[in-house]
């Protein structure tokens, strides 16, 4: 298995350097109000919930419950959540909530489809020839709110977008995916390149913009209805929007920026690459939300490669019927939580105008397409880390599964094929997270729906106990 | 005005019809007039016409040759419009956002680099190969003829003074090459080109009605028919000033039904109208419908076979689109041209995927089979596969037109069952043109569970459910028309049987203007509906609101007149003359003004 962690490389990588560009934003007066920063990451297979979960002893699943983790040592947690141990004051570790929804929407291949319920919370759009979103992903939602106008709204990347597994999930509103970038070198040119290149075609982008801008500044004298001259003007302050973004990434000010990032192939150093731009982003508020959608990894990187390189068929597919593969997709969850906890360290390593670090004003999100590789949605695992200023974090909360939707299990669960109730509908983490990141809304993506047993369910509202 | 000489647009020059030559003492405008946007579809069909580039997009120089770093080249993925009453293109549905205003600047800098390999681009011969100020005097006429295209008319001085110091600055600090693909990306995000702006001939008012300009009518006119930007005809047309009178404006458009532009823009107002657009959204489920096509109703345990059904559904899907649009092709085109065709003829197409739901009934018959190439067609594993459409006669019991489409039918269905209450819905306000406004808030969660161990007939269980008797006032007029198309499952194949009970499809619709349709099935209604002048002038003020932009009423001035024409003379592509030759299409009311 790779070992872990180059955790001080990244800090004289990525930390100093960023923090010294925020201590002198800072060291002249009083501290600034810092933004708040969200990240989505989205990992393939989901999780094995029996090596992720904990059951402290007394503790019955018929009822909630929750734990702290303040005074829970690492031999306590489970073999999966282990590795996120030195972060687990700024977590929460949500078990009870499944991707019911998604069992419903009985089109597609179970990957698209839980991407799209699992970040948007509503039902896929297929084309024909790909797979849609019927409303925006919650990274949008939020970027919607709090972005800067002359800065990016979002940043997305994905590693190992070869694979389908690293299919991009970030969705602007009904259609398709926004694009993701697979490499930190190309994330550094959508950060740093307008500001850094020697491209005249870079700066001429504003000029461009610019002389569309007064194209509907000349027009818009003559445009005699109020109703299109409201039109207008709308699209008129996006296009002034547009240029003052691409202006104001031109003419961006970081103090050290980053040097660009070298070719990378191997995955752990893709994923510090990117680390990198996201810290490096957040100090410079160039934008304060990113996604990181989770490609496949190849089975060398957790270990598994004497035995086979399919990590989705050999591996993913087989955790209900042989315990190595259980124990391969446990390893596997555990190399991606070492490297989310190695994100947090790059965070808490990075001081921000405020004098705290990026990481006390930036909440994490993580999650996946579907609950487990065996394409189950029972047992969906999120983790949120971070988000203080709204949760009440350190905490691990177990809900009952009491949601009548029935959602595909192994017979080894249920003989059946399946089990009669699921978890809560993710939904409702989705409306917490909007509601950490200062959306007043009730409900992301789908509310009151009906289950295969006509029965209604209701995905509207946050979930309890959070705060 | 600035006119610049050119050849391939006849753009020689501005000779304005005589003003006494405009026939009509008192036009009736449309009750309102606002500025349309042009559509994704019309944005791409735009660009391609431009740069004279062809349809697919596979056939396009790859972007990095020209120096675009975008992944594909044509077309153009925009967010979709929100609509209005099913269409797009229609000024209140549309409202920019700063994610579709970053696709425009992403495109226009695409297609900006596009201009360099577009045949129709330059005005000279071997512009390459030209000294660096011949290069520069090319490239600048060259792009001022692109502008007039662009921006679909002349361009004036003070806009060609803008256009020329941009081009200008782009000029000095790029390399010629890129300053044209500057300069055309600033033109492609003006919004003369992204809007159809029309300020009429304001020197003809009379009233509040203006007639709109013959650069503005050429617009309108390829918009309406054809989702695209004027040919030269329509351009040379407007630069004689010879789209002014009636006759004029529908002369133009009886050429342009005959280009094959126009089969396309029709088959794109059926596939708003009736919805099929969302064809790919349907989603019968496996539990119920796989049977039909050799699946177990369940699916295996070990998740091996998750992808079979939904790439068998992406064919079915891609055949009843298909079908639908070949029958409204074939049937406004190639048949009898009338919308009492389109509602009751029982021809069509049929592939191996929906054969199944046709049953034995549907018989093969002479004629040209359809097939589809392997490179249009991707099935969930994104492989190519091919589809072929055989001409088909159905039976007549059981298929009439567009209402008995298994595509129009499985859009108005639950996964399971199909859902009465939406079809009645959509018979009601898609072709009576009936308003039923929202169902309460209360309604979704009492609608009928859709699951397959449902007790008696799908009929008596939404009975059952709207039977109070504070329901009655709108599903006494939702619920017959609902339950004429009973004989169709979820995704619109026949039954006789429901729960093991004959199928009711009986009933009597009570319309508003006072006729009661009395019918026995779907079939029946249909016949009626096609006969029924509230149905015909329903039809008309749908086609009077995709061609206008406007939430149009039937109590409008100016629409009587063409409903009334309709029902005279029921051919589908006379009703699309007759528009454009009214007072609705050629003039647009200022009193909305300030």
């Amino acid at each position: 298995m790779t070992s872990r962690r180059k955790f001080l490389q990244g800090l004289s990588a990525a930390g100093v350097s960023l923090g010294l560009n925020s201590l002198s934003s800072t060291a002249q007066g009083k501290p600034k109000v810092a933004p708040k920063r969200l990240i989505l990451i989205s990992h393939c297979h989901g999780w094995t919930y029996d090596s992720w979960k904990i059951r402290p002893k007394g503790l019955s699943e018929k009822g909630s419950w929750e734990v702290d983790f303040q005074d829970m040592g690492v031999d306590e947690m489970s073999e999966c959540l282990a590795p996120l141990h030195r972060h687990r004051n700024r977590m929460l570790a949500l078990d009870g909530l499944s991707l019911g929804t998604s069992e419903l929407d009985i089109d597609g291949y179970r990957h698209q489809t839980g991407w799209i319920h699992a970040w948007t919370g509503n039902w896929a759009h297929f084309t024909g020839t790909e797979i849609g979103a019927q409303s925006a992903s919650l990274d949008q939602i939020v970027a919607a709110e709090i972005a800067r106008t002359d800065r990016l709204p979002s940043i997305e990347m994905t590693i190992n977008s070869s694979l389908e597994e690293g299919r991009p999930f970030v969705f602007p509103g009904t259609g398709l995916a926004m694009p993701m970038i697979d490499s930190p070198a190309a994330m550094w040119e959508r950060l740093y390149g307008p500001s850094q290149s020697s491209d005249p075609l870079w700066s001429k982008q504003k000029d461009v913009l610019n002389f569309a801008h007064h194209e509907y500044n000349s027009l818009l004298p003559h445009m005699k209805n109020p109703i299109d001259r409201e039109k207008l003007e709308q699209h008129y302050a996006l296009v002034q929007s547009l240029a003052q973004r691409v202006d104001g990434m031109a003419g961006l000010e970081c103090g050290t920026v980053p040097s660009t990032p070298k070719t990378l192939s191997e995955y752990n150093d893709t994923f510090d690459g990117f680390a990198e731009m996201i810290a490096g982003a957040f100090s410079c508020d160039i934008t304060r939300v990113a996604s990181l959608s989770l490609g496949e990894m190849p089975t060398a990187n957790f270990g598994w490669d004497d035995v086979t390189d399919d990590t989705h068929k050999g591996l993913a597919h087989e955790i209900y019927n042989s315990a190595d593969a259980h124990q391969a997709m446990t390893d596997y969850y555990k190399v991606h939580a070492e490297q989310v906890a190695h994100l947090v360290d790059v965070l808490e390593s990075t001081m921000d105008v405020d004098g705290n670090s990026l990481m006390d004003n930036t909440l994490i999100v993580w999650g996946s397409e579907m609950a487990n590789g065996w394409h189950g949605y029972q047992h969906y695992c999120p983790i949120l880390i971070g988000g203080s200023w709204h949760f009440k974090t350190g905490r691990y909360l177990y809900w009952p599964h009491e949601t009548p939707i029935e959602v595909l299990v192994p017979a080894s669960i249920y003989a059946a094929g399946y089990a009669p109730v699921s978890g809560m509908p993710h939904q409702r983490m989705l409306v917490s997270v909007a509601q950490a990141m200062g959306l007043d809304i009730d409900q992301v993506g789908l509310g009151l729906i009906q289950s295969q047993t006509g029965d209604w369910v209701d995905c509207s509202g946050n979930l309890p106990n959070l705060t | 005005m600035h006119v610049i000489a050119t050849t391939a647009l006849l753009l020689l020059g501005g000779c304005k019809a005589d003003p006494s030559d405009v026939e009509e003492a008192a036009p009736t405008p449309p009750p309102t007039s606002l500025m349309v946007a042009l559509t994704p579809t019309e944005y791409n069909n735009t660009v391609r016409d431009l740069l004279g580039m062809p349809t697919d997009g596979d056939d396009w120089p790859t972007p990095a040759s020209v120096g675009s770093t975008e992944a594909t080249s044509w077309p153009w993925i925009f967010p979709e419009e929100p609509g209005v009453e099913g269409f797009e293109g229609q000024a209140e549905g549309q409202m920019p956002s700063a994610y579709g205003i970053e696709q425009i600047q992403r495109a226009a800098s695409h297609y900006g680099a596009y201009a360099l390999k577009s045949s129709l681009f330059f005005t000279c011969t071997n512009w390459a190969s030209l000294s660096l100020d011949e290069q520069k005097s090319c490239g600048w006429d060259s792009v001022e003829r692109f502008a007039q295209r662009a921006w679909r008319r002349a361009i004036t001085e003070e806009e060609s003074t803008r256009l020329s110091d941009f081009w200008e600055e782009n000029w000095q600090v790029a390399v010629a090459e890129d300053a044209i693909s500057l300069t055309i990306a600033g033109i492609l995000q003006s919004p003369n080109f992204l809007y159809r702006i029309e300020h009429g001939d304001t020197a003809a008012q009379i009233g509040d009605a203006v007639p709109l300009t013959d650069w503005e009518m050429a617009s309108r006119l390829s918009y309406f028919l054809w989702d695209s930007m004027p040919d030269n005809a329509l351009f040379a047309a407007a630069i004689e000033g010879t789209l002014s009178t009636q006759q004029e404006v529908q002369a133009q458009a009886e050429r342009m039904l005959e280009d094959p532009k126009a089969r396309e823009a029709v088959i794109h107002f059926h596939r708003q109208w009736l919805g099929t657009v969302d064809i790919h959204k349907i989603s019968p489920t496996r539990s119920a419908y796989g049977p039909l096509y050799g699946l177990p109703a369940d699916t295996s345990l070990d998740t091996s076979d998750d992808l079979v059904w939904p790439s068998t559904l992406i064919h079915v899907r891609n055949s009843m689109e298909l079908e639908t649009n070949l029958f409204v092709e074939r049937t406004l085109f190639d048949g009898a041209g009338t919308f009492k065709a389109l509602l009751t003829d029982n021809h069509g197409y049929m592939s191996s995927y929906t054969e199944p739901l046709y049953g034995d009934g549907a018989k093969i018959i002479a004629g040209d089979t359809v097939s589809w190439s392997e490179t249009d067609l991707f099935d969930v594993y994104g492989q190519n596969f091919s589809l072929t459409l055989h001409p088909t006669r159905f039976p007549e019991d059981e298929r009439a037109g567009v209402l008995t489409l298994p595509s129009v039918l499985a859009l108005h269905s639950y996964t399971v069952h199909p859902a009465p209450i939406v079809r009645g819905v959509f018979v009601l306000e898609k072709f009576a043109c009936e308003t039923l406004g929202a169902p309460p808030a209360e309604a979704a969660g009492t609608a009928p569970p859709d699951t397959l161990d449902a007790s008696a007939t799908n009929r008596e269980r939404t009975a059952e459910i709207t039977s109070p008797p504070e329901c009655a006032a709108c599903h006494d007029r939702i619920n017959p028309p609902g339950f004429a198309f009973e004989n169709y499952d979820a995704m619109g194949g026949w039954r006789d049987k429901d729960n093991g009970s004959t199928v009711d499809a009986t009933g009597i619709l009570p319309l508003q203007s006072g006729v009661d349709l009395t019918f026995d099935n779907g079939v029946e209604l249909a016949h009626q509906l096609a006969e029924t002048d509230q149905v015909l002038d329903c039809y008309t003020l749908q086609w009077l609101r995709y061609a206008l932009g406007i939430h149009l009423g039937a109590d409008d001035d100016g629409v009587a007149e063409i409903q009334e024409s309709f029902r005279e003379k029921d051919k589908v592509l006379n009703l699309l003359v007759n528009i454009v030759g009214s007072d609705l299409f050629r003039y647009r009311n200022i009193g909305g003004d300030e």
